[in-house]
């Protein structure tokens, strides 16, 4: 900003358009800065928040700005292919039709799902569908570290129930969600032991653990209905199952052995996730 | 001393930011972003309703839970009619024709932005790296004067002020401050994205052993192009996996340089070209390539045009 407004430079060619002259007043540059300065901070800021692990400080900036980005689509975390490329996903789908025949399909299928483009776009919602319910939770590794401390204190505490409850919701044990009060007790039971910093992670821990899961349970819950609803209307069936299944990247020696990477042994079993009407969890 | 270091970096923040550039290369990216915007657009026809109606695939209460704000707009929210549903698509490819084509660049391009944000926010579930770069150069695009150039805009001026479209009498754009900033700011937020899309695969063991390549390769449901064969050279598995992640890590700092900016910008043409032509993401490697090109000289495209027979200096 040291040059003045006006100023000219001889190696600047002359403009011909009176709407973006060659320089700008020190005015603009200085606002037209600090506006590019923010834009830039509001896209940096997302990355560097999600998909966790992040610190507190990035969590917190990301929030700030959350309402931009969400308003320009800018709150991505740009992790394409991160932290390793993974398997990939196949939704597969049974429709029952009143007149006792089946429609069968899959997200993604190659053969119904042209152009290219439209095949990935199926292939993203099986993608999507299987990460629900990991993407949204928190830092996993630091929550079973501080879920099995507390467990641990319970239990030398000799407050087994309440040890098994904290054991059955770690996160990846698939259980049901603690009630609040469970939640409660749990925390007491600590506090009354003499861990009270046991008892203010295992409180704010739990509640983590119990939100995200149930935020996931929504999401999954309202998509499959979706999903259901869409296949029964445009196959004209009376009654929906879908299934999702894992399809593994097979290692260099099963290929080299002849295999190949549809072989059945590279797939995971099919979950039935969704059932007359009724989601599976 | 500290007083003439701040006027130094105050002049160089001024040559980075408010130095007036050709508008040729962000005429050129609108045309190409342009075409693969209206492309990502025009493919959602052929499922319209399933994905974009109110209860189908992508269920408006699920869009609503996952973007979890309410300033993730998207004008589909407010439509349950078919017939305005389809009516407004059509607006949106005729719109994102004419910016393709730099018809009323200025309206086209803040109309192509916004429809673009629209069908992203709603599709989420859906969407992947194609919509985010679609939205980071529309968005740009249409705050820069990605009109003076290579578009029919220019081409109507040249006929009106008499001058010749074709011929060698009519002025190439002038150079603008404003084609500059937009540039610079393209530039630095595929900084940003290389530098994240590099840094979070350190914490992935396969980047450190040298097997993502054949994580990305052996993957059927991506799979264009059988790359399998791979498996019998591992070292080159292992080579072309440390060569990724070293230039995605380090592209915000020598993508700088000039000694080293042709060698980087190389390299993202040959793996996002790579990953277009194997996995079948040509369209998201296009646009990744079409971003890149923000970092091309002016200077460089319009000898590369004019070789090509399109008269970079009359921009007809």
């Amino acid at each position: 900003m040291a040059h003045s407004g006006r100023k000219k430079t001889e190696s600047q060619p002359a403009a011909d358009s009176p709407a973006d002259p060659l320089t700008w007043s020190r005015g603009t540059r200085v606002t037209l800065s600090l506006l590019a300065v923010l834009h830039l901070f509001i896209v940096f800021s997302s990355p560097w928040a999600m998909p966790e692990p992040s610190s507190q400080l990035a969590r917190d900036t990301s929030q700030l700005t959350s309402r931009v980005a969400d308003l320009l689509y800018m709150k991505h975390g740009y992790r394409f292919f991160a932290p390793d490329p993974g398997p990939s996903h196949l939704i597969h789908f049974e429709v029952a039709r009143a007149d006792g025949t089946t429609v069968r399909g899959s997200f993604p299928d190659r053969k119904q799902h042209v152009p290219r483009l439209l095949y990935h776009r199926y292939f993203m919602i099986s993608e999507h569908f299987w990460n629900l319910g990991i993407s949204q939770q928190p830092d996993r590794s630091e929550m079973v570290a501080e879920l099995l401390q507390a467990e641990e204190y319970l239990r030398n505490a000799g407050l087994l129930r309440q040890a098994d409850w904290v054991a059955a919701n770690r996160p990846g044990n698939g259980s049901e969600s603690l009630t609040a009060d469970q939640i409660k007790t749990i925390a007491d039971d600590l506090k009354k032991s003499g861990q009270h910093h046991a008892a203010r992670t295992a409180i704010r821990t739990l509640n983590a653990v119990k939100q995200s899961r149930e935020t996931a349970d929504r999401h999954r819950d309202v998509w499959l209905n979706g999903i259901a609803s869409y296949l029964k209307k445009k196959h004209g069936g009376q009654t929906v199952r879908i299934w999702i299944q894992e399809h593994m990247i097979p290692d260099f020696d099963h290929m080299l052995d002849g295999g190949q990477l549809n072989d059945d042994s590279n797939y995971g079993p099919k979950q039935l996730v969704y059932s007359e009407d009724e989601v599976i969890q | 001393m500290i007083g003439s270091s701040f006027r130094n970096a105050c002049r160089a923040w001024d040559r980075f930011w408010f130095h007036p550039r050709d508008p040729l290369v962000l005429g050129s990216m609108r045309f190409l972003a342009g075409a693969i915007i209206l492309y990502t657009h025009a493919v959602w026809t052929f499922q319209l309703e399933g994905f974009f109606g109110p209860a189908q695939l992508l269920p408006i209460e699920h869009n609503r839970l996952i973007t979890g704000s309410l300033f993730a707009w998207s004008h589909f929210h407010w439509i349950e009619s078919w017939s305005i549903l389809w009516t407004l698509h059509w607006v949106a490819l005729l719109c994102m024709l004419m910016f393709c084509l730099g018809l009323m660049t200025r309206v086209t391009g803040i109309l192509t932005a916004l429809f673009t944000i629209s069908y992203a926010n709603r599709a989420v579930g859906a969407t992947f790296g194609l919509d985010q770069i679609n939205v980071l150069l529309a968005f740009y695009l249409a705050i820069g004067p990605s009109g003076q150039s290579l578009s029919l805009d220019r081409w109507i001026r040249s006929r009106k002020s008499g001058k010749s479209p074709s011929g060698a009498q009519s002025p190439s754009a002038p150079p603008s401050i404003l084609a500059n900033f937009t540039t610079r700011l393209i530039q630095v937020h595929l900084c940003i994205i290389y530098f994240f899309a590099g840094t979070s695969k350190l914490l992935g063991a396969t980047w450190w052993n040298g097997e993502a390549i054949w994580g990305a390769v052996a993957n059927a449901e991506y799979q264009t192009v059988d790359m399998t064969w791979l498996a019998a050279y591992p070292y080159l598995i292992n080579l072309m996996t440390h060569l990724a992640l070293a230039w995605e890590a380090t592209y915000f700092i020598l993508v700088w340089p000039r000694w080293s900016r042709k060698w980087v910008i190389a390299m993202a043409f040959a793996v996002h070209l790579g990953i277009g032509i194997t996995m079948g993401m040509m369209e998201f490697g296009l646009i990744m390539i079409t971003a890149n090109l923000a970092f091309l000289s002016p200077v460089l495209l319009r000898k590369c045009l004019s070789a090509a027979g399109v008269s970079g200096s009359t921009d007809s």
